[in-house]
């Protein structure tokens, strides 16, 4: 308890510089933003009220407190474009981030473990080499060509625009923005249907990184540990393969994996900006993309300051996790 | 050179990945070297107007039926976008910018990463809680969306461009010499150098730095590859150079409304990309396996 | 211990998004039998307060859910009645008198009568008016010259203007003089509701009546009953923001969409072979893009740079490639399907040439180096801007001139435009009311060159071009004004002030099953008469 105490305090000044960093970098884009909330037409005694309302003529340490004063409250301000309350946005948008990042997550491990566990058994041999080339692959290719090549492939099969059909949708009435979660809570099989559907093409392009990484990780982790005294120990007491990989070997390979997918949250959560641009995935990723292009500032803000806050929070439970699985992490001891 | 030099040497030439690797890279700057005399394309005296005539014209390997005739009568190994551009020509051509903004992206993330790396890893302290604390907080935003805003604030250009993504790998740049440096300096001669009253910098690049070169090599080359996915994708999202210039992810955001029409003129680009980075990332691969000790157990 | 904290940190996830229904009042189910027609688009509406309406995509749900006095007649720029059934002009064009139309109401009841026109109108134009909140930058361009309006008895508006203004009619017809309903405004203000609050339950007394609102997902309309010109026959219309060309396509051949505007060029070829697709397209449209000079700044200040400039083009090129010949080359600003637009001027042939040699007349034999800006985003009358800027930086090459292609984003240029820090910079302009002086007079009189806000980007200030454009505005003889307006252009031409490059079609893809679509030359989408079968 004292260490997870500990490990939450310590991130604080990370996200109290965070925020600082995203607030200069967001006053520091060129740009009026008061001239984008007056439209194209207007005054230049209109736009100098809109500066004065919105306090952007205020100094910097004043914008910021009271920046930070709003944060705390959970008031991310109104965003310039769709005038609508930016929480309100990432509450309907976030989600479909999370959905997006979390399948990816779960087809690199589905797909990359049993993949770099059949590489690690039979080293050097037909299957070993050919998926290792196909991870080298997968890290070099930039997720926005995947995706297209992935449209052009299958796009005539496999819908690539948006989370579900708006007639299933709107039979749907979603209560929550996880559409998936929702849809297998409320065991409402075509709904489920549809939004995995949807799903699929857009995970599968942003998984790639992700899983030729594990794929990797877990082959030469799983390496390691078969080497070791005690894994060829359990063979030599006529355990069978199956049960030495399953019991002994996979749970130790677990924690360069766990890991790894910590690391990977940063890489899924930035090409999700990519993906979402392709795929018309109505997520935070291209929202904030947009709104940089439009200098919608609260937008970009709170966006920016989403996405770096997931990647401290879920590094601190990769680390909490971490300590779970092995135990020989010593939990009071750190640096 | 010393034996173990020429033995490290040895290995390396040795290895398949770094052979390949460095087969691809070579072939690839060689090809970009040669675009002009190669393809008959040539970027910088391009005539619009009869480029125009030539416009989306399938690869010669493709289904060419119902091409007028005179248009038929050239070929175009990869085809040509809405421009009229001979796609293999302008992606050849390409390279120079890819190659470029990836080694001097990556010179820069040296550039600062290093004085940062040596400084928090040997002296400790305040200094080094204040370096590695701001790192955590740059390492907290996805690298491609930090770049995004870098060049939001700098200003669209070639050189801002280079600078966002050579900036964001600063953090890792540090992290991993300041991880080196802490380990070298455990060892004996370097407390032995210590003992002996030699000053800091000395000791910093006299022993210290040189042996904490092999891992930044390695990871060097890896973010060479890296360097370039972002510039893609900076160029992607429209955040690149100005638009005209051969740089591949500008190339595919450009000709992504061709997607179905002529898929040549965004899959081409996108075929460069991973060649060349596969290239250096099969390098950098190799490169640790040779030359960096603590990871090649296997 | 983890567990726990996970669990916790979900819960509080889940809590702290509310689903799309607590902002929206509930989704809608589907209803068998119900004839829904979905259009898709790719942008969302930015408000449907038609005083405060600026972007193309507000007024594509504006014109369904309001009425105005007189409209658009279907197919043309003809005014027809409305919501008015006759007017009258006094003798010195300054006092114009309405009747309104018996048995119109407003979607919430109340009866569509000659205060709700004044409180319209008033509204926008007194700023100590209890309802003026908003920039109504529409008013000053359109009704400048209305002083005062009144409502001498329920059925009967008096506008009084302080000087003759031709586009007055016109400008009667358009989206930001719709009728709004003073019931609803007075409603929402005493139930607490800020600036914000008509555009999210906005009433009018069109054929539409608006339903629901979630934004970036679905905008949706439904039929209203009591409309005096006849229920649709549509019971409901959804509006959908899908950003991507592409992607939109797919949905409507899919079938998931009934209608999309926003083609690539690339794919309209292809779209006309499709079974299941009717294309509805108008070539060319009211629009013009062009490429604008700043005179203020040499070279640029001396004509025979500009006419080099434009001889260095090949716009039957430009027409027929990058717009894939979905645009017909312009020769005036004016574009041909308004009245006035002076044909009997010559199209400007390509003669590299004949520009090197103005361009060594103007002293620049080597030519000079310079920029050309472009913006990010595809506009109606510019759907490739990035490539057709590479164009023009690569023909101009061919002449000597070596510019620099110069992006941003939309905001930005406008305002760096406006204040003349561009050499050369592309833009366009599409028809607002069908009348000459929204192009002419708005882009090219030197009343708008004001430097900050300037929409004669050209920065062109000729005097004479100036007075026969003030004049035709209080011009009320139409062939007389005709005359004045052919007059006008051709000075303009030989100024060369601005490459007038294309004249874009509209393009909208329907489904075959939708039936009794017609565009409109405004590019104005009504679905009053539209049926699914």
């Amino acid at each position: 308890m004292r260490y997870l105490l500990g490990r939450l305090f310590s991130i604080l000044p990370v996200l109290l510089g965070v925020s600082l960093l995203v607030f200069l970098l967001v006053r520091a884009i060129p740009g009026d933003p008061a001239r984008n909330i007056a439209g194209e037409r207007a005054s230049a005694e209109l736009i100098e009220q809109i500066r004065a309302e919105h306090g952007f003529d205020r100094p910097l340490p004043v914008q910021y407190l009271t920046f930070m004063g709003r944060l705390s409250r959970g008031d991310f301000g109104t965003s310039i474009q769709s005038r609508q309350s930016v929480s309100g946005e990432i509450a309907r948008r976030f989600p479909a981030t999370i959905e997006l990042a979390l399948s990816a997550i779960l087809l690199a491990t589905l797909i990359g473990v049993p993949l770099g566990i059949a590489a690690s058994l039979r080293p050097n041999s037909f299957l070993d080499a050919g998926s290792m080339a196909a991870a080298l692959l997968g890290v070099s290719v930039p997720v926005f060509c995947l995706g297209y090549v992935l449209i052009l492939a299958v796009g005539d099969y496999l819908p690539y625009a948006g989370r579900m059909d708006e007639a299933v949708l709107r039979e749907f009435a979603p209560r929550t923005s996880f559409y998936v979660l929702e849809a297998a809570l409320r065991l409402n099989g075509r709904a489920l249907f549809n939004a995995l559907s949807h799903l699929l093409l857009p995970a599968l392009a942003l998984s790639s990184v992700p899983l030729a990484v594990v794929a990797r990780i877990t082959r030469s982790s799983m390496l390691e540990v078969l080497g070791q005294d005690y894994v060829r120990t359990a063979k030599a007491k006529g355990l069978s393969q199956r049960a030495v990989v399953l019991k002994h070997a996979l749970r130790n390979a677990l924690i360069p994996i766990v890991t790894v997918l910590g690391i990977q949250t940063g890489y899924l959560l930035g090409g999700a900006v990519l993906t979402e641009t392709v795929f018309s995935w109505p997520g935070m990723g291209w929202f904030v993309v947009q709104a940089i292009g439009e200098r919608d500032y609260p937008v970009i803000q709170a966006g920016v300051l989403l996405f770096a806050t997931t990647f401290v929070l879920v590094n601190l439970f990769v680390d909490l996790a971490y300590s779970k699985l092995d135990p020989r992490v010593q939990l009071g001891v750190t640096k | 050179m010393s034996a173990d030099d020429r033995h490290t040497l040895r290995r390396l030439v040795r290895h398949r990945g770094v052979q390949i690797g460095v087969a691809i890279v070579a072939l690839w700057v060689l090809l970009a070297a040669l675009a002009t005399p190669l393809t008959g394309y040539d970027h910088s005296a391009f005539d619009p107007d009869t480029a125009l005539d030539y416009q989306n014209v399938p690869p010669s390997w493709w289904d060419r039926a119902n091409l007028p005739p005179d248009v038929e009568a050239r070929t175009f190994l990869a085809g040509t976008d809405d421009l009229g551009h001979d796609m293999f020509g302008l992606v050849l051509y390409g390279t120079r910018y890819s190659l470029t903004i990836g080694f001097l992206a990556v010179a820069i993330s040296l550039l600062v990463g290093i004085p940062l790396g040596l400084v928090s890893g040997y002296f400790g302290g305040w200094l080094d809680t204040l370096i590695m604390r701001s790192i955590d907080v740059v390492m907290a935003f996805p690298t491609i969306l930090l770049a995004i805003c870098i060049v939001t604030v700098l200003g669209q250009s070639l050189v801002n461009l280079m600078v966002a993504v050579g900036l964001v790998g600063v953090p890792g740049i540090a992290r991993q010499l300041r991880a080196e440096v802490l380990r070298v300096k455990q060892l004996e001669f370097v407390q032995a150098a210590q003992a002996l009253g030699f000053g800091n910098t000395r000791i910093l690049f006299g022993h210290v730095f040189p042996n904490c070169l092999a891992p930044i090599i390695v990871l060097a080359t890896l973010s060479t590859a890296t360097a370039i996915l972002e510039t893609a994708g900076l160029g992607f999202v429209g955040l690149g150079p100005e638009p005209g210039t051969p740089e591949w992810g500008l190339i595919i955001s450009e000709n992504r409304n061709l997607l179905t029409q002529a898929p040549w003129a965004v899959l081409t680009p996108g075929v460069a990309i991973v060649i060349l980075v596969l290239g250096f990332n099969l390098l950098g691969d190799g490169l640790r396996d040779v030359l960096d000790p603590r990871l090649k157990k296997r | 211990m983890i567990r726990t904290l996970a669990a916790v940190v979900a819960v509080a996830l889940l809590a702290g998004c509310p689903g799309p229904d607590s902002q929206g009042g509930g989704t809608v189910g589907t209803t068998p039998g119900l004839k829904t027609f979905v259009f898709g688009r790719g942008q969302e509406s930015v408000t449907l307060d038609p005083a405060n309406a600026t972007d193309g995509e507000s007024v594509k749900v504006i014109v369904n859910v309001f009425d105005t006095l007189v409209r658009y007649a279907e197919g043309s720029t003809q005014v027809e009645p409305c919501l008015a059934t006759s007017w009258d002009v006094s003798e010195d064009r300054l006092t114009w008198t309405f009747t309104l139309r018996e048995g119109a109401t407003f979607h919430d009841g109340t009866p569509v009568d000659a205060e709700a026109v004044v409180f319209t109108m008033e509204r926008q134009r007194d700023p100590a008016h209890e309802f003026h909140q908003g920039e109504f930058v529409y008013w000053k361009d359109q009704f400048g010259a209305v002083e005062k309006v009144e409502a001498p008895d329920a059925k009967t508006v008096v506008f009084r203007l302080s000087e003759p203004f031709v586009p007055f009619l016109q400008n009667l017809a358009m989206f930001s003089a719709s009728i709004v309903s003073p019931a609803q405004f007075k409603q929402l203000k005493q139930a607490g509701g800020g600036e914000e609050a008509f555009t999210n339950a906005p009433v009018g007394s069109g054929p539409f009546k608006f339903k629901e609102w979630r934004r970036n997902e679905a905008l949706i309309l439904e039929a209203y009953d009591d409309y005096w010109g006849g229920r649709p026959k549509l019971d409901e219309v959804i509006f959908r923001a899908i950003p991507d060309n592409s992607s939109r396509l797919q949905l409507l051949k899919k079938g998931e969409l009934h209608g999309m505007d926003g083609i690539n060029p690339a794919d309209v070829g292809a779209l006309e072979e499709e079974a299941e697709i009717e294309l509805h397209t108008l070539r060319p449209g009211s629009n013009t893009a062009y490429l604008a000079f700043n005179n203020l700044k040499p070279p640029f200040d001396d004509a025979r740079v500009r006419r080099a400039c434009a001889l260095a083009l090949n716009l039957d090129k430009i027409a027929s490639s990058l717009y894939y010949g979905l645009a017909v080359p312009a020769k005036n600003l004016l574009p041909p399907t308004i009245r006035g637009h002076n044909d009997a001027l010559p199209a400007r042939p390509q003669d590299r040439e004949g520009a090197k040699k103005l361009l060594a007349e103007a002293g620049f034999p080597d030519g000079f180096e310079t920029t050309v800006w472009t913006m990010t985003n595809p506009r109606p009358y510019m759907p490739q801007p990035s490539k057709t800027a590479q164009y023009v930086k690569n023909a101009l090459a061919q002449i000597g001139v070596k510019a620099e292609v110069v992006t941003k984003e939309w905001s930005s240029y406008l305002e760096e435009v406006e204040k003349a820090e561009h050499d050369m910079a592309f833009m366009g302009w599409s028809s607002d009311n069908g009348d000459a002086d929204n192009f002419l007079y708005v882009l090219l009189s030197k009343d708008s060159t004001e430097i900050g806000s300037a929409s004669n980007i050209s920065f062109y200030r000729s005097d004479a071009v100036t007075e026969l454009l003030v004049k035709a505005r209080q011009e009320f003889d139409l062939s007389k004004r005709d005359a004045l307006y052919q007059e006008a252009q051709a000075l303009i031409y030989e100024d060369t002030p601005m490459i007038p490059l294309v004249h874009n079609a509209l393009v909208i893809a329907m489904r075959k099953s939708v039936k009794g679509f017609k565009i409109h030359p405004l590019n104005e989408l009504r679905f009053h008469k539209v049926d699914l079968e």
